[in-house]
């Protein structure tokens, strides 16, 4: 099973993701999990960071996805969520897509690999960093 | 129209055949309306999202909405929502098991629309791996 390492270029520190079956099994078979009609929507929900982003969203959640279009966030989340409701997409990509979406805000970059390759040990969790 | 009957077969009650939609579940109202599957999640008083992970932080053993799950180190797990809540204020009760090191319960989680992170701890900081579990009430 693959697993997305998000690497903290500071200091090589590393956070593991893991992708649940059923969600790569949407994202790269026929979608489903979210209704077509519901896309723009949820792309919105998902743009939500703060209390300003609440009040916009409540106000007038078309406008406020509007004034967000284009930012690195609403293309993930576009990604995602269409994603999720359309499918289609390779495993790599599939991987990708989620790396992106849910990289953990204190974190730059990421790398796919196979999850046997981590340490069994986890008694020295928080010291474990990313070599290349 | 859908016509109510008691044991008897003396009507009841009848209601048009329409099906309420996400708003009419949210504020609770429209009650002559029918409620398929689908939308009883939209209900206030049902969990939005619910999952546990093992303590490693590898494995979802239950969920409900959860797409991914984060381990950002030691007893500190993210579960990432597939829908989203439509605020931040949205009501997430948290726990922890195990207590063999005295944890107390979850030291802290933070929450953004998409995502919610939990931390076993206690004293003001993040103790060792423990399996832990939410459910996330609100609006979506």
């Amino acid at each position: 099973m693959k697993v997305i390492i998000f690497i903290r270029n500071s200091d090589n520190y590393v956070k593991v993701g893991r992708v649940l079956p059923r969600t790569l099994s949407a994202l790269t078979g026929s979608g489903g999990m979210i209704a077509e009609s519901n896309i723009e929507r949820e792309i919105a929900k998902h743009l939500i960071q703060n209390a300003t982003d609440e009040v916009s969203f409540a106000t007038n959640w078309s406008s406020f996805l509007t004034s967000k279009k284009g930012t690195e966030r609403e293309v993930q989340s576009r990604k995602f969520v269409e994603g999720m409701a359309q499918g289609g997409l390779t495993e790599d990509q599939a991987f990708a897509v989620m790396a992106d979406f849910t990289m953990p805000d204190d974190c730059n970059s990421y790398q796919i690999v196979e999850d046997s390759g981590l340490p069994t040990d986890r008694y020295f969790r928080n010291a474990w960093d990313w070599e290349d | 129209m859908w016509t109510f009957y008691n044991s008897n077969g003396e009507a009841l009650v009848q209601h048009a055949e329409s099906e309420a939609t996400q708003a009419e579940m949210e504020a609770s109202t429209a009650v002559a309306k029918f409620v398929p599957p689908d939308l009883v999640k939209y209900s206030p008083g049902v969990a939005k999202a619910w999952g546990e992970a093992s303590a490693d932080g590898a494995t979802l053993l239950a969920n409900f909405n959860v797409g991914s799950l984060t381990d950002n180190g030691s007893g500190d797990v993210e579960f990432n929502y597939t829908t989203a809540f439509s605020s931040i204020n949205y009501g997430a009760a948290t726990y922890v098991m195990g207590n063999n090191d005295a944890v107390y319960g979850n030291w802290g989680y933070q929450k953004t629309a998409s995502k919610l992170r939990c931390m076993a701890g206690k004293e003001g900081s993040v103790t060792s791996d423990h399996q832990q579990g939410f459910a996330a009430f609100g609006d979506q």
